[in-house]
Order: structure tokens, then sequence, then C-alpha cells
């Protein structure tokens, strides 16, 4: 059932203008914030499943940088050319990109029948140890991953339309490289998943899978299959992460195994608490901050008095965006405050229904 | 009687050395509405739970028409036509209303995640269909005005309605209610009790209710089967329950099957 | 024959350091239900603490300061933040206490830089010889450390208040309740002692294989996660059998590595998370757990 309000309720205004104001961005943006920007979305699509596998499916995953590395990785070594020092399959870059994303996908179906046999918190244990083999394998194997210096990432081609830079669009008169291409390819990308996701949540499988998070046996007893539920919800989780691995490894150019490891899944956690667990709204939003926040802190570090410069030792871009987003996530937790959906919701009036602050219950009662 | 729609045969569960359940057996005719009734712990909860696949089964047997529901998978026994509701409600907190009665509506739909993410045809034509009758059970429930509220903002008495909507929603041919009036007052009990009889016509539905509230079970019910510790003392008409000195004393404390034996040596 | 009987030795210690370390995050796991992924944090707060009181005042005055401030960093990580969170379902504690670990640890790290911070311990690099094993001494005392600290946490779980509330607990808060059992003090006692744990082990971890304090110690906490898991979280003795089977493993793993090939290099970094996968498909719900029949 979609929004009581009319068709040009503020909320659809805002939208709309935003997305017009991102079409139009690259005209005016440099470098650095093209790139930031399709880091953000690349992130934002990635936030956006694991808010459906944490968020609506409550299932803790700290494997999601691993999904988020298959999509990269995967794309870099079916598109690059065989070589002698790391893999390289030489397909078509679509192709490739297609491949990278099914990889991922198939990584996630491997991940369910596991999740039917182990239970939530054990399952949460081993995808730590998944994301940690997937980072040793990183390491380790150089084929794959060029080692610790890394290696570059092949230009993006679909149906003979280059990607990269060596063929720019003129429009207006002005060149459009891959930066731009990437920004516009990146907004695709993320739209799509914005609404793709959004009609699974409110379709009959994301209601299934609040239902299977509130209580399997009532679920069961709906004549949900529980198992098929959690799969579902691990597959699409895995798939997202894999369009925004591939995502990650264009607008990077270059990538290093330290790049998709422990950290980067702790990230994508973050993401999803300080934008309200279970919106897809909140997950983009969480995300597009979490990634922008220490970049554009490292920016600009040398204006701002509170911060020193990277390595020195004292209170860096990176370290107070750590803090700040620590602290974001502690307060939205402890105050169940329902992050920035909560900001958002009556922003763009969107029919995601208000909820009252839960009773706090205590977890031990006190008894004298 | 006619065949009946559910029968219950020799019902046995067991939690490690405790006996919930000791050879229960009784049967459901069909369009009635059959209580299930007895003191604490008498195993009225556990009957239930048995009977949906919940536990595992000592001995004894469930038959629907023929089939052994005990040895389906749990979550094959509302595709039977078998719904139920819970004790402690199982509601999705941020849940819509009609979200939660749509999802009455899971086992008789099919759309999955691809049909969903793009909003293919057959997923739209099903939602169209299903919120037909979610706005028709809502309706007779007097949830209409509610459909659009979280779950989590309503009081008690709607909430154990929007779990009887569910079930509903299901197009079961046996409705099982565990204790739907728990936690009510007299009006929203008696209230709750014509709903029942409403929909029991209005659906054609046999009804199972496992109840505490004497006056609703006497009220409502064609047919009550009463347990104490875990078996069956009675198995009759409301009025011949009422009068069974047995069932007194199973709740005011004695032990039933003790009595029996006395009065049977005596007289 | 050397090797092996080397590798069993060090096995056994880096078991017992990882037995200490697991218990104390099943401790935290029995008290509040949540997945305690602060662990790190207690255990790297506790050995930087550890290494800067170590250099004024010497290494048991710094093993002292070190044991308490984790013990004091675990308890506020409970009575503060955890105990007072209005949401209470266990997924989410668990990610606060992600965010509590990263918070801490950023900090920690930043203030360790990167040097490697000395920990001032006696032994240093000696080595001692028992028959056919030669064995570094730390890795020696570290078993025997070990060993009294979970006889010692034994003890206390079998014979007093706090370990028969402990028992009781098992996270049923109602059970627990009934029985007037006084649950707040339960909680965050055995944070205290989970922490304490934490940096015990963390203290022995720093001494080899590369001696002093970096922030890559945090890390080595999350080993307490396989550990716990494989002997069934929520079971004491799970978690010390756990610990030993993880620390044979590894260390075979560390001996053997050289000569399985080139694809085991730095093997014995991810046994831990291998076992706990083997072990899993084996028996999903760990080696001592019963599977649990769930009531409605």
């Amino acid at each position: 059932m979609s929004s009581p309000v009319g068709p040009l309720s503020r909320g659809r205004i805002l939208v709309a203008s935003l997305l017009v104001v991102l079409l139009i961005a690259p005209y005016y943006l440099d470098g650095f914030w093209l790139q930031l920007g399709a880091l953000a979305m690349a992130a934002g699509v990635a936030a956006i499943g694991l808010t459906l596998l944490v968020g609506v499916a409550g299932q803790i995953s700290l494997a999601h940088a691993a999904f988020v590395g298959l999509g990269a990785y995967g794309y870099i070594v079916l598109a690059s050319e065989p070589s002698d020092l790391a893999w390289g399959l030489g397909w078509p870059p679509a192709l490739a990109a297609v491949g990278g994303i099914g990889l991922a996908a198939l990584g996630g179906l491997v991940l369910s029948p596991l999740s039917g046999r182990v239970n939530g918190l054990y399952l949460a244990v081993v995808t730590i140890g998944l994301v940690f083999i997937w980072q040793h394998v990183l390491q380790e194997v150089g084929g794959l991953s060029g080692g610790y210096v890394g290696r570059s990432v092949p230009e993006l081609e679909i149906f003979g339309i280059n990607l990269g830079d060596t063929e720019p669009w003129i429009i207006a008169q002005v060149p459009f490289g891959a930066a731009e291409k990437l920004w516009w390819m990146a907004l695709l990308v993320l739209v799509i998943a914005y609404v793709t996701a959004r009609n699974v949540v409110r379709g009959r499988p994301g209601i299934a899978l609040a239902m299977v998070k509130e209580s399997e046996i009532g679920a069961s007893a709906l004549g949900i299959d529980v198992r098929r539920g959690r799969a579902g919800a691990f597959f699409l989780a895995a798939l997202y992460a894999g369009a925004a691995g591939v995502l990650v490894a264009l607008a990077t150019q270059f990538v290093t195994p330290q790049g998709f490891g422990f950290q980067l899944s702790t990230d994508y956690l973050v993401m999803i608490i300080i934008g309200g667990l279970g919106s897809v709204r909140g997950a983009v939003a969480g995300a597009v901050f979490v990634t922008a926040l220490p970049r554009v802190l490292g920016q600009y570090a040398d204006q701002l008095p509170f911060l020193s410069a990277v390595g020195e030792g004292g209170i860096d871009a990176n370290v107070m965006s750590v803090f700040v987003y620590c602290a974001l996530l502690i307060v939205v937790i402890m105050f169940a405050r329902g992050g920035f959906d909560r900001v958002l919701g009556p922003l763009v009036g969107s029919p995601r229904p208000r909820m009252p602050a839960p009773e706090p219950q205590p977890v031990l009662a006190e008894v004298s | 009687m006619t065949e009946p729609v559910l029968e219950v045969e020799g019902l046995t569960v067991r939690f490690g050395g405790v006996v919930a359940l000791d050879d229960v057996s009784f049967a459901v005719a069909p369009g009635r509405i059959h209580a299930i009734i007895g003191p604490n712990g008498a195993g009225k909860s556990t009957c239930f739970n048995a009977m949906t696949g919940l536990y595992p089964l000592a001995a004894g047997s469930v038959r629907m028409a023929d089939e052994r529901l005990d040895l389906l998978h749990r979550r094959r026994i509302i595709g039977r036509g078998i719904a139920r509701t819970f004790q402690n409600l199982v509601l999705p907190e941020s849940l819509t209303v009609a979200d939660v009665l749509r999802l009455g509506r899971h086992h008789r739909t099919r759309a999955g995640l691809l049909a969903t993410a793009l909003r293919l045809p057959r997923a739209r034509g099903e939602r169209r269909a299903d919120d037909q009758i979610v706005r028709s059970v809502a309706e007779i429930l007097g949830l209409e005005p509610h459909l659009a509220d979280p779950v989590g903002v309503l009081p008690y008495g709607l909430r154990k309605k929007t779990e009887i909507a569910r079930a509903l929603c299901a197009e079961p041919t046996v409705l099982l209610l565990d204790e739907p009036v728990a936690g009510m007052n007299d009006a929203e009990s008696h209230a709750l009790g014509e709903c029942i009889r409403e929909c029991r016509e209005q659906y054609e539905l046999t009804v199972l209710l496992v109840e505490h509230d004497m006056e609703l079970v006497m009220n409502l019910s064609d047919h009550v089967t009463v347990l104490q510790s875990g078996r069956v003392i009675a198995d009759a008409s409301p009025q011949q329950i009422q009068q069974d000195p047995v069932v007194i004393a199973a709740y005011l404390g004695a032990d039933a099957v003790e009595m029996r034996e006395e009065a049977a040596t005596r007289g | 024959m050397d090797s092996l009987l080397n590798a069993l030795a060090s096995g056994l210690s880096l078991g017992a350091l990882y037995a200490v370390m697991a218990l104390g995050f099943v401790v935290i796991y029995r008290a509040t239900g949540v997945l305690n992924f602060a662990h790190g944090a207690f255990l790297l707060v506790g050995v930087y603490v550890a290494s800067i009181v170590s250099e004024k005042h010497g290494y048991p005055a710094g093993v002292l300061a070190g044991l308490l401030a984790g013990a004091v960093v675990a308890v506020i990580a409970e009575t503060v933040f955890l105990r007072h969170s209005r949401t209470q379902d266990h997924v989410t504690l668990t990610i606060l206490t992600l965010g509590l670990n990263l918070l801490v640890v950023t900090e920690v790290s930043r203030r360790i830089g990167t040097e490697t911070l000395p920990l001032r311990d006696p032994v240093g690099n000696e080595v001692v010889q028992l028959g056919a094993i030669t064995m570094p001494t730390v890795r020696l005392i570290a078993l025997v450390v070990a060993m009294v600290a979970i006889a010692a946490f034994l003890l206390l779980f079998r014979y007093t208040n706090w370990g028969l509330s402990m028992r009781v607990s098992n996270q049923d808060g109602e059970v627990a309740a009934l029985m007037g059992v006084r649950l707040s003090v339960v909680s965050w006692t055995s944070w205290a002692i989970g922490g304490a744990l934490a940096v015990l082990s963390g203290l022995f971890l720093a001494s080899f294989p590369t001696p002093g304090v970096t922030p890559a110690l945090a890390d080595t906490a999350f080993r307490a996660f396989p550990a716990a898991v494989i002997g069934g979280l929520g079971s004491v003795g799970g978690a010390l059998v756990g610990g030993v089977m993880l620390g044979m493993v590894e260390a075979f793993a560390a001996t053997y590595e050289g000569s399985l090939g080139s694809w085991a290099h730095n093997l014995s970094g991810i046994s831990a998370w291998v076992l706990l996968l083997v072990v899993l498909l084996l028996r999903p719900q760990g080696l001592f757990s019963a599977r649990q029949v769930q009531r409605v």
C-alpha cells in the first residue's frame, strides 16, 4: 500500500528535487566530491542489503565486507587481462560486473544452509570467522588480490559505452570522464537497490521475515518456511553487497586487501544502526554519513583547529569520525531513537509508521 | 455425530520425565465451537501446541479427514486449513495491523523475492486480492480504523483481535484460539464472544478454543472437553459439564480420577 | 618428534590462555546474554595500563593496575551502557558492545601509536628445558598462571554464592529473580571478572610470540569467540575445552604450516575459525550444549 498522501506531497517533491540535484551535480563537482559521492552511494547499496538482513530478518552478520569484496574482486579477476602476477579471465567488463555480483550472491546462498542449522548468535560468530578467513585468503593469495600491493581495476564498458576515462562524454561542451560517469552509474544502481528493497520490505517476503524475527514458531504456524526465508535474506544481502563491491572497485580504481575486512563490516553495521535498523532510507543516510565524515574531515583537516594530521598521534580525521559515529551509535541504541530514519520520516512524510519508544525493560530484574 | 473434522486420539506428550498429556482423546464436530478447559497446569495449551506440531508426540495421533497431522512439519498445518492464535500474541511490533493481517495470507500466495522486488503483475495481483480479504476481516472484527497503525501502539484488546484476524485471513476451516479473552474485562469478553460466533457463521468455521473464562465457555461453546493433569476427565455439553461433580471437584482441587474411581466402587 | 612435543607444549600453554579468555567471555554471556565484542577493548586497556604503570612502578604493580583497569572498563560498559539501554534485545546489545569496542580500541590505539610499548616482564626471552621440550619460560609461566586462574574460578563458581547465582542465572533472569538472587550484583561482578580474565590472558599474549603492546592485541581477543562457541556458548567447561582445542590447533598449524605448502602460509592465523566451522558443521550446538526445546 502506498502513501496515503497525494502524488504531489511534500515528501515526493523533496525526493524528486534531491534526484534532480544528484543528476546535475557532476557538472559542478570536482574529483574529490565525485569519488566521495560514488563511494557513499556504493556504501548505501551495501547498507541496504545489510539492513534487510539484520534489521528485517534479525540476523547478525559480520561477513558483509566479504560479500562486498567478492563482488569487487570477482569483477576485477573476471575483467582483467591474464598476466603472470595476477589472475584474470579477460571477460568483457559488463559481463564481469554481472559475474562479480553473481559470485557474491552465490556466496550468500552458500551461507544460508548454515544459517538454517546454526542459531543466531552462533551464526554471528561464524560470520566473523568468514570475514577473517576471507581477509586471510585475500592477503595470502597474490594472484587474487595482488598481495599487499593491491591491484588495479579494469574500466567498465557496457554495450560498447565506455565508462572509464578513455572516451569522455561531451555534454554542453564539458567533458565528463570516469568520475562523472561512475557517479551516474552509482546513482542508478542505488535507486534500483532502494526501490527493490523497499518493495521487498513492504511486500510479502518482508513481512514474512519480520514475523520470523519475532517468532519462528509463530512464523511456522503461518506457513512461513523459516529456513528459506533466512536463506533468501542472506542471498539478497549478498547480492546488494556484490553490486556495491563492483561500484567500490570502480570508484577507487585500485584495491588492496585491507579495504575489505572486519573493519568494513563493522562500518556497515554502524551505518545501519545510526540510520535506523530495518529502514532502507535510513541505511542510505547512515551510509552517506559514515562514508563522508572521515573523508570530508580529512580534506578540511588543516582548516579545522581541533584536528591534527593523520599519523601525528593526535586526534585526526579518522579518529574523530570514529568518535562521532560511535557516539551516535551508542545514543541511538541506548535511547532507542530510531536513528536517521526518525528524522527523515517527518521530513519526507512517508508511510513508515512511527513507533513509540519501547517500554524500558530491565534485562535482569532487581530483587533485594 | 457426523464425521468429526478433527480427531485427537491417545495424545501423549512428555517433557523429560514429566507427562504433560496422558492419552488425551476427543473429537471436534464440524461447525461447532468446542472448548478445552481445565484447572491451571492441566495441559490445555500443551494440547494445542501438540496438535499443531510444536511438540513431538510420545504417542497418539491427530487426524483431519483421514490425514495424520502429527506426521506433518508444523508449517504445513496451516495449509490443511488449521489456523491458530497464540496466548502470548506473536505480533511484530513494527508492522501495521494491515501487514499483520496480510501475514495470514502468506500460505495462500506465492510471490517470491524477485516478483516482489520488481513488483511484477503476479505480486501486484496477489496483493490486491489479499487487501480485499484483509479489509473484510478487519471490518468484521472492528479493526478497520486501525489498519494503518503499527501494532505496537494498540491497546491489548485490539492486539488480541489482530491476532485472531490474522488467523481468519488464512481462510481456515478450523480456528484454534488460545485463551482469546485472557486479560479482558467482562464487556470485552462478551463482545469478543459474540464476534467469534459471528465469525463462525460468516466463515463456516469450526472453532476450538482453550479458555479459563467459564462464563464465556458456557455461553459460547457447543461442546466442552475438560482436562486435569494432562488427562481428559470429562467430554460433554456445557450443561452436563457444569453439573458434573468430578469437574467441579477438579476445579476445587481434588483429583478427578480418584473421585471417579471412588464413585464407581461406592455405587 | 621434538617438534611434536614442542608443539604440544606450546599448544597447551596457548590453549590455557585462550581458555582463560573464553572463560571471561562466557561469564559475560551468562550474565547478560550478549556476545561481548568489547572483550578486545578490555584486553587492550588492561595491557596498556599495565605497560604505563610498570614503567614507573615495576611489573607487579603494572599487572595489578592492568587487571583492575580491565575490570573497571568492563564494569562501566555494563552498568553505564548496557544496563540502561532502552533497547534490550540481544542483537542490538551485541552491536552496542561492538560500538564500545571500536570507540575504546580507537582511542587506545591512538595513544599507543606505531611503537610497541614494552611490558617489562622480568622473564623476557629466557628459555626453559623440560626433558625433550624447549619452551620460552614465559609460556610455562603462562600455563601455570592460567591453570591457577581457572582453578580459582571453578572454586568460586562451585562454592560461593556468586557462583551459585551465576549457575542459576544462565540468562534466565526470571528464574533467578524468583530465587531472590541479586541480579544486578551478579551482572557487574561477572563483567568485572570477564574483563580481568581478558587482561590476564592478554598480558601473556603480549609477552609472546612478539613481546610488547600493539593495537593488534585487541584482535586476539576475538579468538575467545570461536573457543566459547566450540564448547557450546554458555558452558563453562565448554569454554575451557574450546580454548585448549583452539590453542592446540593453532600451535600445530604454526609448527607445521611451513611444510604444508605455500597455501598454508600463516594458516595459524585463521586456524581458530576453520576449527569453528568444522565443529559447528558436525555439531551445530557446540560440543557441550544441549539442543533446547522451545516452549510457547
